[in-house]
């Protein structure tokens, strides 16, 4: 999967100087739910927690899921 | 609560010192799924025994060495916490998270479990859509 990292200052995952991690992306049900009044744009890439649009950080990253490896 | 510095994680952090080995400056904390609230992994237990969540825009979070705070007195020796590490939202369930544990990189292939523990309250934590999960990790050395 791909890892995006979020550089929006004001949401509230972000660290100053520290990648704020994240993968997949902002689902449209979300997008309904927590930015209502925005209209966001949603998607893969896109910031689940302040909805905007994250950066590639590292592709064909993997976790351990289920014994995998 | 449980917390545990896994063989691999004490072979890691004596090749540094006194073995000089290359420092980590950066380190990751990911979520543990596997074991239970109040137990972790065996000291013979790897990075692969550290189940993760696996969707829902989960992922690993770095901590820069700059992070940890200043050393202090622990339970029976030493500790450092580092500040406060805010998950993404959840875009889906991640299960049930029962820890966290320190990697010493951000993808799975090839990692090393540095250390790993229960949360403090030993309390399980479900972790739905549109959930966050906040945590401030600490770091013990026992004498």
């Amino acid at each position: 999967m791909t890892v995006y990292v979020c550089e929006n200052p004001t949401c509230t995952a972000y660290r100053v100087g520290v990648p704020s991690f994240f993968t997949d992306g902002l689902t449209a049900e979300q997008a309904e739910v927590l930015f209502p009044d925005q209209g966001a744009p949603y998607g893969e890439g896109y910031c689940t927690t302040c909805g905007q649009k994250g950066k590639v950080h590292e592709k064909e990253v993997q976790w351990h899921v289920g014994g995998e490896e | 609560v449980a917390e545990i510095w896994p063989d691999e994680g004490l072979d890691l952090v004596l090749t540094i010192f006194p073995k000089s080995g290359a420092d980590l400056t950066t380190t990751y904390i990911a979520l543990f799924t596997a074991f239970t609230a109040s137990t972790v992994g065996a000291s013979s237990s790897v990075a692969n025994d550290y189940t993760e969540p696996g969707a829902g825009a989960y992922a690993r979070q770095s901590i820069a060495d700059s992070a940890w705070g200043a050393v202090a007195a622990g339970t029976g020796g030493r500790k450092t916490t580092a500040g406060q590490v805010t998950f993404p939202t959840a875009s889906g369930s991640w299960g049930t998270i029962n820890g966290f544990w320190i990697a010493n990189q951000l993808s799975a292939s090839g990692d090393t479990a540095i250390m790993a523990a229960n949360f403090d309250d030993t309390t399980a934590v479900p972790i739905n859509t549109n959930d966050v999960i906040k945590v401030t990790p600490t770091m013990q050395y026992n004498n």
